[in-house]
């Protein structure tokens, strides 16, 4: 299988030579590629690609995934609409 | 291990990079920059990045304007794409107060050059097809305001600067200094000693307690922030909107991505709250009624450098000859990132600036000289606007 096609996040279209093309550019852990690639910035929030980084960059570093570590968790835990958030009560009202 | 300096800059943000890198171009060997966490770890890289002229103090509209120039040849100067756009940027007014405000501001920015317009409500929404003119009293339109990439330019910054033989130590902090004769000799840091002829405090939110450990008080006060990421959209917003009532601001990136906030967001050290996410929620869908059915996918907190006058400190420190102050930037040191890196660079190698800096000074507040940066300090919850400066 050619490389260039092994999928490493969907949402943002990055492959796995993607990200070992910024490792190799220095951006060597998990947030410095977030930012530099967009994974785990779509509407998976990480989901289907973190591990797949992980498992990169562990290779790649020669480290383990416990020292890899994943992105900082932000809130929601799933995509909600604006709509919904707007319809509560403004709070200490 | 101890080592040694020419210029020692705290602060790895987009500030203290720039800095770094005008030193560098201007021909200074021995250029360190020291940074707690990693680069833009700070306020850097939690912002919205507006490249914007709408200030309402002369100082920081002559000092806008250059900047944006700036901008506009970064990319090239630094061998790396930072994604800078002429999106223009657009405020809204609600209240008489901020109609008044917007009214001043952009005549002032008109006599310094500034090409930004008055507009009426239905004007506004020919700029913003989907903005819903209800409660908008008045609108101010720059057209040439920009945006660029927060990230792409703090690594430009730093890679840039890293090529010109600057050396960016990151998990480094600053714990103290050695002071002698009114000079800092040495700085403590996690890592060991560093001897520097000068010292640039560009640490942002931090550089209050950065300089209290060389026995300068700042007044600068940290602020929190909060902001929200809104899933890709198929690219409708134009230029960068804020709302001075609500202090809510907006934009679209590239990747068509909504990216906004609210940037006086109760006490430091919270974190994201659920408070913030509504009103956000709420505010975004009172002026652009069609994202209701747009998604959040992400919120997060930042925190800005403000002073009780809303403008930076800049220059010189009475007290410590050696330690130069660069920072309370507020939500605006992307805006002034560039020229504010040569200006610093100039006063170090040459002892002058080619734009005067004496007004944004840390004496200023002593000698009741303050700024008065309307746009910063409007409906912000800022306890100690109206208490005396220190």
């Amino acid at each position: 299988m050619r490389k260039g096609k092994k999928m490493v996040c969907l949402c943002e279209d990055v492959t796995e030579e993607d990200v070992e093309r910024a490792i190799e550019r220095g951006f060597n852990n998990i947030e410095l590629i977030k930012r530099y690639a967009g994974i785990g910035t779509g509407p998976c929030q990480g989901r289907s690609c973190v591990p797949h980084v992980i498992r990169i960059l562990s290779k790649k570093l020669g480290k383990s995934p416990d020292e890899i570590g994943v992105p900082t968790p932000h809130p929601p835990v799933c995509p909600v609409f604006l709509g919904t958030l707007a319809a509560g009560k403004e709070r200490g009202k | 291990m101890e080592s040694s300096a020419e210029v020692a800059i705290i602060g790895g943000g987009v500030i203290g990079l720039s800095v770094a890198h005008s030193l560098a171009r201007g021909g200074l060997n021995g250029v360190i920059v020291l940074e707690r966490g990693y680069i833009g770890g700070g306020a850097s890289t939690r912002g919205s990045s507006a490249i914007k002229t709408q200030f309402g103090t002369k100082e920081n509209i002559i000092l806008a304007k250059e900047s944006r120039k700036m901008y506009e040849k970064l990319s090239r100067k630094l061998g790396f794409n930072v994604l800078f756009r002429h999106n223009g940027s657009l405020f809204l007014a609600e209240t008489e107060e901020e109609v008044k405000m917007l009214k001043k501001n952009t005549s002032l920015q008109n006599s310094l050059g500034v090409k930004s317009k008055i507009m009426s409500p239905e004007e506004a929404q020919e700029v913003v097809p989907c903005l819903d003119p209800e409660g908008v009293l008045l609108a101010s339109y720059n057209e040439g305001d920009a945006d660029v990439h927060h990230d792409a330019v703090v690594w430009a910054y730093a890679q840039a600067s890293q090529k010109l033989g600057v050396r960016i130590e990151t998990r480094t902090e600053v714990k103290g200094f050695r002071l002698r004769r009114n000079r800092i000799e040495t700085i403590l840091t996690s890592e060991g000693g560093i001897k520097a002829s000068v010292v640039v405090n560009a640490a942002g939110p931090w550089s209050a307690h950065v300089a209290k450990m060389a026995n300068v008080e700042l007044p600068n006060k940290p602020r929190k922030g909060e902001m929200a990421v809104i899933e890709s959209l198929k690219h409708f917003l134009g230029p960068y909107i804020f709302c001075l009532h609500k202090r809510l601001h907006l934009k679209q990136t590239l990747r068509g991505e909504l990216f906004g906030g609210i940037d006086n967001m109760g006490e430091v050290g919270q974190g994201t709250t659920l408070t913030f996410v509504e009103s956000f929620a709420r505010e975004v869908t009172r002026i652009l009624p069609a994202l209701k059915h747009a998604a959040v996918m992400r919120q997060w907190t930042g925190v800005s450098d403000v002073t009780p006058d809303g403008c930076p400190i800049l220059g010189r420190t009475d007290e410590v000859n050696n330690f130069i102050q660069s920072n309370g930037f507020a939500e605006y040191g992307f805006t002034l990132a560039p020229i504010v890196g040569k200006l610093m660079a100039e006063l170090i190698i040459d002892g002058e600036t080619s734009i005067p800096i004496k007004s944004y000074s840390l004496r200023r507040f002593k000698e009741n000289k303050m700024l008065i940066e309307n746009t910063t300090l409007v409906n912000r919850r800022l306890g100690h606007v109206n208490h005396k400066g220190p």
